[in-house]
């Protein structure tokens, strides 16, 4: 019944992309599915875009190893949609109404007026999207190994052919339909995962008996990693969704800012329904393997399918992993267009091209793009939730200080973006690379030091030289 | 607002490097109000959240060792964290949002 409802559901997201290859005929199309999104639309797409891979099958293994302090990492979902919309909404949707802006370096050109920072941009972006991307085909690999009792190798295969067959065809229009089926399925089997989850282990007072008895550290708020590094990913998280380009992207589709009014807390209750599974399957799953009613775990990535595997019926079983290939793959998707968009027309553009690229030639760089972070994916081998801070971390580093305070503060220059961009990008690939050989001596999150020093350098440098340009909204 | 800003991440910079966490926390929540001050139009909002916030913060910092159970078998910290910090921010600032819609789009044209 798993295998034959997962590959029913993945027929289902070709045959949108069938259907949504036809609307798309135009950059507008392809780039900001034509610019008619509606509010529940909008919350929908949003909502699968952010949650990912990493809350589904990273969260519960980062809570199985980290307990609680985890949590900080998704703990802002409540109030950043809230932040997006008072600082980016207006400015961005102005931007792609009034100077016809496509994309995130397109809105940079149009602010700063500096083709270098578009492009520096534009690599970020296109770093972002490999390691991203890389990791939401890795968990999808896992996942569908598991369904399909195959290799991760081959499930990642799988995963991706589906994936780049639908948003080849249909770019943003495919991937924000396809993210509204997927966005429902996912509130609909976090919200049964996580009763389930809490009922098979005793309910929350079972689970929380079990963690207190054995590891009770699990239960404090900063879990076992302290209240620095909790405290860099709540910020880094809480800040740095504002650069994320593939989330606030979708202010440029809305069709009519006043649809924004309820937009912050319906997302910020989606949102929260659908973290509850990092909460609900990561307690659950370290309670039982502390009473010996679950084996111990050869990786905490596994927390998610070996809870389903071990205690959930069929039914619930194949609903879990609709859900999760739906996270994954709303994520995916919307990544795998900014990064077509990224190399088939910000690139070019910041070397002086200035021609539009065809639909056709989107396609082929949406295909590119996948074959980049498929061989990236293959290359990894960390757990995913950290993979997925990688990529989050360089689009915070590189672009929330140009977007959320230069979009709305006339004194930043273009030399404020160059040296955050710079700054940011380079501390971030640097920290992580330093992090990954043991050599990186903070208990701060490197993406977070990225982060701050991006910031710093952008407000700094226009705080002390300021040169005043209106924001083009 | 923005010299605000670049104070509380420069906290949040020495607090993470140095290990003072009171200091990161102090940072952090300045940082996230100073900037959502750029365009949210109530002080109201900012400064409810701010105290909110700081206060949850404070509280974990000083009470994470309390191993007191509380609702739903949790320890208290841990039950305050997550009402405190996941689901009463959807009170202030989204909600706020929606209710000072009319005055941010007026303020925005």
């Amino acid at each position: 019944m798993i295998p034959g409802t997962i590959l029913a559901y993945l027929v289902l997201l070709s045959v949108i992309g069938v259907w949504t290859a036809r609307r798309s005929r135009a950059s507008t199309d392809f780039y900001l599915a034509g610019r008619q999104l509606g509010l529940f639309t909008t919350v929908l797409a949003t909502m699968a875009s952010i949650m990912s891979g990493f809350v589904f099958v990273g969260g519960p293994g980062l809570f199985y190893s980290v307990g609680l302090g985890s949590f900080w990492i998704v703990i802002s979902a409540s109030f950043t949609g809230a932040m997006m919309c008072w600082l980016l909404a207006r400015p961005l949707h102005a931007m792609a109404a009034q100077a016809g802006c496509l994309t995130i370096p397109d809105v940079i050109v149009a602010r700063y007026g500096c083709r270098f920072s578009s492009g520096f941009a534009a690599v970020g972006i296109l770093l972002g999207v490999v390691g991203y991307l890389a990791t939401q085909l890795l968990a999808l690999g896992l996942i569908l190994a598991a369904v399909l009792n195959t290799s991760i190798w081959l499930g990642i295969l799988a995963g991706a052919l589906v994936l780049a067959f639908y948003t080849t065809a249909g770019g943003m229009v495919a991937a924000v339909y396809t993210d509204v089926v997927q966005g429902g399925v996912m509130l609909v089997s976090t919200s049964v995962i996580f009763g389930y989850a809490l009922s098979a282990a005793g309910g929350s007072s079972g689970i929380s008996a079990a963690i207190l008895r054995e590891a009770p550290d699990l239960l404090s708020p900063w879990g076992l990693v302290g209240p620095i590094a909790c405290l860099g990913w709540f910020f880094l998280f809480a800040v740095g969704s504002l650069g994320q380009p593939h989330v606030v992207h979708k202010m440029m589709m809305v069709r009519d800012l006043r649809l924004l009014k309820h937009f912050p807390w319906i997302l910020a209750v989606c949102m929260t329904i659908c973290s509850l599974v990092w909460l609900g399957v990561g307690s659950s799953a370290k309670s039982l393997v502390l009473r010996g009613a679950m084996p111990l775990l050869a990786h905490p990535d596994e927390a998610i399918t070996s809870f389903l595997h071990a205690f959930a019926p069929t039914w619930l079983s194949a609903l879990a992993y609709a859900g999760i290939v739906s996270a994954i793959m709303s994520t995916a998707d919307s990544f795998a267009t900014i990064g077509a968009a990224a190399l088939a027309r910000d690139l070019p553009r910041a070397f002086g091209r200035q021609s539009e690229p065809t639909v056709t030639k989107s396609r082929v760089f949406s295909v590119v793009v996948f074959a980049l972070a498929l061989m990236f994916a293959l290359s990894v081998k960390g757990l995913v939730a950290y993979a997925g801070i990688l990529g989050f971390g360089i689009f915070a580093a590189a672009l929330t200080p140009l977007l959320s305070v230069g979009l709305n503060w006339p004194g930043a220059t273009a030399w404020s973006a160059r040296a955050s961009l710079v700054v940011g990008t380079g501390t971030a690939v640097a920290g992580e690379i330093l992090a990954r050989r043991g050599l990186y001596p903070l208990q701060l999150p490197p993406a977070c030091l990225a982060l701050l020093l991006s910031f710093i350098a952008f407000l700094g440098i226009g705080l002390v030289a300021p040169k005043p340009t209106e924001p083009q909204e | 607002m923005l010299w605000l800003l670049l104070v509380g991440l420069i906290g949040v910079l020495i607090g993470g490097v140095a290990g003072f966490p009171t200091v990161m926390a102090t940072g952090v929540v300045t940082a996230i109000v100073a900037l959502t001050a750029l365009r949210c139009p109530s002080r109201l909002l900012l400064a409810a959240f701010w105290i909110w916030l700081e206060g949850i913060l404070l509280y974990l910092l000083f009470a994470s060792h309390d191993r007191t159970l509380s609702a739903l078998g949790l320890p208290r910290p841990a039950l305050v964290m997550l009402a405190g910090v996941w689901l009463a921010p959807i009170l202030f600032w989204p909600l706020g949002f929606a209710l000072t819609f009319k005055k941010w789009s007026g303020r925005e044209q």
